[in-house]
């Protein structure tokens, strides 16, 4: 397919010279009238039209007689020149194409024209492609017509657009097939939506979901990079890779419900090779509705953020891990995070489909829009949240959809567990920064010795302070604005949160440095993270930042 | 001797400025202990294996004891 549009793509070129230098013999008639009917007449000129594979026409100016045909017309179009007007010849012109025919010809005495059009020969319709040029002769005016059959390089595109047409169905139909996963897992504590909208170009993205025990369930949305049938086809064995990784997993480990990180490193031992090999790569997220704890808790591979609409703020943030898609590199140690999710919150994956789709102004669309469309709309169920986020992604691009629009939504219903919770305000400025820790000391101080010890109390009160000293440290102090803090605890886990203005900071994993170095900074970073379960400093819009510390009072569960 | 007992709260801050004590204290090839640390600062030297680099006593007794090997 591609060799013939090669020939028909190189040979165009030759054609064009051809065509010049006909219509050129005809301007050369017309500049020398005397030796108009030796041209015609003479037996080089015959056996040189006769040669080529083109017919070529010399018609009076108001198209009532043809002054001259070559005898490949007859040939060509199965008509007898001599004996049919013009007219008679655009009779035998496809419907769709006659007026614009009938109309460059009519203006054809003024301006040259290129038109393509069907011609009916012997009961079937042949593809002509014809140049026209005025020939002023005298003050007499010609059309010098020249027109060949280019039915085979038509039908060579129109097999191209089948196979482009078969392949979207064949893809369309994989990714219903093999990429997306049953959404049907709704109960009191949640509800779940989610939608593939395939672009004309297939992507790889896909989206599974897997029961856990109790109401537990586990999601997974990833994107390989590509397009088309082999991007496809990559996300149906990521997908199914994933779901060998839990079989595999479960094989040496008793209950269902085993860390998401050891899923996705499994899915990765699977993958990685082969995508290395192919030279791809694929981004996910895992994630975790975790009911019996309401916590999500999720591993990020590089894909776009978790939207996570938070009641308690009534804000959204963007969860964020810092592992690498995988297949960069053949193994990772993946970091897994958890933030607590109450009655009312939302969770939002999706694909860059949503957050890259481009307005006529080539502007995207947006994490920070698709946020604020959340927050606007976070009263909405599931399922009416997910529809409009597909309304507005349509006709944000006026439906000139580029990827697929993928996307799951989660809303969560009610908690299996009792949270108390305590905040407070402080200006945003260094005076704070003991306030702050004793605020939180003084939650964590006043719980009782049988759910934490005291050494537990101490070791959150120093990731604590270490925390809120890298706020105030790494954001200019402005007592202007206030920073909130959260402080809520369960009988499985304690939240330690801050709200403040600013930017985000390297907040992810960092080595404990060696006292022995007599090194004298760098300890705090470290020690947030050895002490806590999971830290995770989210954006949200408008210069917003949540930093979460969660520390797990079950630390068998803990996540890294 | 470093008497720290006096000291409810440290961060990482005021362990860089500890090290650096020690530090300068092992650069003049002199022994250097600390003594005292309230439970909460306890935690902390645990954490970061302070004792790796130099004795760490609950009493000044002991501290003193370990000055006079």
């Amino acid at each position: 397919m591609v060799g013939g549009l090669g020939k028909v793509i190189k040979a165009a070129p030759f054609l064009s010279i051809i065509v010049l230098l006909v219509l050129s013999a005809f301007a050369a008639i017309a500049l020398f009238r005397k030796k108009y009917v030796f041209i015609l007449d003479s037996p080089e000129f015959r056996d040189f039209s006769d040669s080529l594979d083109m017919a070529i026409l010399l018609v009076s100016g108001d198209l009532s007689r043809i002054l001259y045909s070559n005898p490949v017309f007859s040939r060509l179009t199965g008509i007898q020149a001599r004996s049919h007007s013009i007219d008679m010849i655009v009779q035998s012109i496809h419907p769709d194409e006659r007026d614009t025919v009938r109309k460059e010809l009519a203006s054809g005495t003024a301006a040259p024209f290129d038109v393509e059009f069907r011609l009916s020969v012997h009961s079937q319709y042949l593809w002509m492609r014809m140049k026209g040029i005025p020939v002023p002769i005298g003050r007499k005016k010609r059309i010098a017509l020249a027109f060949w059959d280019i039915t085979k390089r038509m039908n060579n595109e129109l097999q191209l657009v089948q196979a482009r047409d078969y392949e979207v169905t064949v893809g369309a139909r994989i990714q219903q097939a093999l990429l997306l996963g049953n959404p049907d897992h709704n109960c009191e504590f949640y509800g779940i939506a989610s939608m593939s909208i395939p672009s004309q170009r297939i992507d790889g993205d896909f989206f599974d979901f897997y029961p856990g025990s109790g109401s537990n369930i586990d999601l997974v949305i990833g994107d390989v990079m590509g397009k088309g049938i082999p991007a496809a086809l990559t996300g149906a064995a990521a997908k199914n890779a994933v779901l060998r990784a839990r079989m595999d997993i479960a094989e040496f480990n008793t209950g269902s419900d085993f860390e998401p990180r050891k899923i996705v490193s499994e899915a990765e031992s699977i993958l990685s090779r082969n995508l290395m090999s192919l030279n791809t790569f694929l981004t996910l997220v895992y994630g975790r509705i975790s009911v019996q704890d309401s916590l999500f808790r999720y591993v990020d591979c590089g894909h776009t953020s978790v939207i996570h609409y938070e009641m308690a703020s009534g804000q959204c943030w963007r969860l964020k891990g810092a592992d690498m898609p995988i297949g960069f590199t053949l193994k990772q140690d993946y970091a897994e995070y958890a933030v607590p999710v109450g009655p009312d919150d939302i969770l939002f994956l999706f694909s860059d489909g949503i957050s890259e789709a481009m307005n006529t102004e080539g502007e995207q669309l947006g994490e920070d829009r698709l946020m604020r469309l959340i927050k606007s709309s976070a009263e909405l169920s599931a399922e009416v949240l997910l529809d409009k986020v597909k309304q507005i992604t349509f006709a944000y691009s006026a439906g000139d959809i580029r990827d697929d629009v993928t996307g799951i939504s989660v809303k969560i219903r009610k908690s299996m567990i009792q949270v108390e919770e305590d905040q407070q305000e402080f200006p945003q400025d260094m005076s704070s920064l003991r306030k702050i820790r004793l605020f939180f000391q003084t939650c964590v101080g006043a719980m009782e010795s049988s759910h934490i010890s005291d050494e537990q109390k101490d070791s959150i009160g120093i990731a604590v302070g270490e925390a809120v000293a890298n706020i105030l440290t790494y954001n200019k102090p402005d007592a202007s604005m206030l920073c909130r803090t959260l402080f809520r605890k369960s009988d499985q886990w304690i939240q330690c949160a801050i709200y403040y203005a600013g930017k985000d900071y390297a907040w992810q994993r960092a080595e404990r440095p060696d006292p022995m170095t007599y090194q004298t900074s760098g300890y705090g970073l470290s020690l947030i993270n050895e002490i806590m379960d999971s830290v995770t400093l989210s954006l949200g819009t408008d210069g917003a930042v949540r930093l979460s510390m969660l520390y797990l009072l079950n630390r068998k569960d803990s996540v890294s | 001797m470093l008497d720290i007992s006096k000291i409810n709260y440290i961060d990482s801050s005021g362990l860089g400025a500890i090290l650096g004590i020690v530090r300068e204290a092992h650069d003049r090839d002199a022994k250097i202990c600390v003594f005292g640390a309230q439970p909460s600062v306890k935690v902390l030297f645990r954490m970061v294996q302070l004792g790796k680099l130099i004795p760490i006593f609950d009493t000044k007794d002991q501290a003193l004891a370990w000055s006079e090997d």
